[in-house]
């Protein structure tokens, strides 16, 4: 492949994926962060294009992000980031005039109570489109282990929908505005 | 009550739009401009400054092994092979690489904060690796403190800043300016060199707005249009060179820009600028002599913070 054409595959896949990989950034590691997470991850992508899977790059580049975002940031870090971007989901919600807000903020404050792990395995199929065989391809598990733990994060956030609104709804976790990383 | 697949789909419904970004894309050539890691694509020749060429490893292979501390290797070209043109896989000049810096560090999100908390690692030769995180207040009437992490145990101490205060906490053209004065620098590249340049008393001109710029991007809380406008200057002062891909003290990489001078003795000095071209960031700065690195300061993080000092046990 001559550069000019490797640079049209990587612009093509660069403009197809780059929303979905923003909002897996987003929503792994906060907005702080999905830009640095972003721009690591399509430049490991042109660096090691020939290695993007040219009928499906975006599992690929999401694993990418997932490795990303856990090596360039410290777990806390990562954590009180996201504890933030969650609150501020809720907050939107509560504060949007449109029809079933309710239902909306509700959802997303028992996708917050959720573990780390089960938030990943239900959004990457709710919010970034994925089948299971791709979302299992993004966390590096067989296409049945997935679907196993897919089943049990919805019954858990399915708990967490019916149990009682925790005090304040708040997350416990306290957060600066402090950046770790650039 | 909602069944499992149903929740599924609500959540689906419920998702938020943050998770779409505010703003387009920034232009791929931000990323196509940096070499490729696959073998037999042109790669730039590099020049060092003790003249001698070390194979190495892909440049690839130091991009993707991040944050490995300690790692000091120059990652260069595999000498064994001819030596291949420069052609469209790296930008052939200094104003290039400086420009595709430029670019992408003009799109960095512009925050401010009543501390601008900076952490460096920094190393002479013979001795050892400090950390230290500096709080440096842009609000009045404020303390400032450094906090440094021992090597052998890890702890933090804390040391308070006297004398430091937002009127003269940072340090640029020779003497402290106030955070307003930073605040304000002019986002036009010559706008920029004509203030640094009221600055300037004696000494190499080069030298003086190498080190400027150095430190506008490196360590102070410049505006990312006035980070943006230090590289574009940093493209036209006479004799900075651009090196290539290298791996920084803190085993990051990415491109080498640097002056030169002949010190006392005949002796070669190199002062680098180690920046990332995807986001425009600079990593470090480093000072080479006779081709050996003899002293860095590697910026492992630098951001702004309304909170106020921690105590030294609360720094991590």
């Amino acid at each position: 492949m001559t550069h000019a054409d490797a640079g049209r595959r990587f612009t093509a896949i660069y403009y197809e994926h780059h929303a979905q990989v923003y909002a897996y950034a987003v929503n792994r590691a906060g907005r702080d962060f999905a830009d640095d997470v972003v721009g690591e991850t399509f430049l490991i992508a042109w660096r090691k294009l020939a290695s993007v899977p040219p009928a499906a790059p975006l599992p690929w580049l999401l694993g990418v992000a997932r490795n990303v975002v856990r090596r360039r940031y410290h777990a806390e870090a990562r954590q009180t980031a996201l504890a933030k971007e969650m609150r501020a989901w809720v907050d939107d919600a509560e504060h949007d005039v449109a029809d079933g807000v309710t239902e909306k903020a509700a959802m997303l404050a028992a996708l917050a109570s959720l573990g780390d792990d089960d938030r990943e395995l239900l959004t990457l199929v709710a919010w970034h489109g994925l089948s299971p065989r791709e979302a299992a391809r993004v966390i590096g598990c067989s296409t049945a282990t997935y679907s196993v733990r897919l089943h049990r994060a919805r019954k858990r956030l399915q708990q967490a929908l019916s149990a009682p609104a925790p005090a304040g709804r708040r997350s416990p976790v306290t957060f600066t505005s402090k950046e770790f990383s650039r | 009550m909602t069944t499992h697949r149903d929740a599924l789909r609500e959540l689906a419904e419920a998702r938020p739009a943050r998770l779409d970004p505010d703003a387009p894309p920034a232009d791929p050539v931000a990323f196509t401009a940096h070499p490729q890691a696959t073998r037999g694509l042109p790669t730039r020749r590099l020049v060092l400054a003790g003249g001698a060429l070390v194979a190495a490893a892909a440049v690839a292979a130091a991009a993707v092994a991040a944050a490995a501390v300690g790692v000091t290797a120059v990652v260069l070209p595999d000498s064994a092979r001819p030596p291949v043109r420069t052609d469209a896989a790296a930008p052939p000049t200094t104003g290039d690489w400086l420009l595709v810096a430029a670019t992408a560090s003009a799109t960095a999100p512009d925050r401010t904060g009543a501390y601008w908390v900076y952490r460096s690692e920094e190393a002479e030769k013979d001795r050892p690796r400090m950390v230290i995180e500096q709080w440096l207040t842009t609000v009045d009437r404020k303390p400032s403190a450094a906090y440094l992490r021992d090597p052998a145990t890890g702890r933090w101490s804390r040391r308070d800043l006297r004398g430091h205060s937002a009127a003269n906490n940072f340090l640029l053209g020779g003497q402290g300016r106030s955070a307003r004065e930073i605040a304000a620098l002019p986002a036009g590249p010559d706008q920029l060199k004509a203030k640094l340049l009221s600055w300037y008393a004696a000494g190499d001109r080069s030298d003086f707005l190498f080190y400027a710029a150095s430190a506008l991007v490196l360590n102070l809380p410049a505006r990312p249009e006035v980070r943006a406008a230090a590289y574009r200057m940093l493209a036209g002062v006479p004799g900075v060179t651009v090196l290539g891909p290298v791996t920084d003290a803190a085993g990051r990489s990415g491109i080498a820009v640097a002056i030169e001078h002949r010190g006392d003795g005949g002796a070669r000095g190199q002062v680098r600028l180690i920046i990332d071209p995807a986001s425009g960031a600079a990593l470090a700065q480093e000072r080479w002599t006779d081709g050996v690195r003899s002293s860095y300061t590697a910026v492992l993080s630098a951001g702004f913070t309304d909170d106020g000092l921690p105590s030294a046990g609360d720094i991590h």
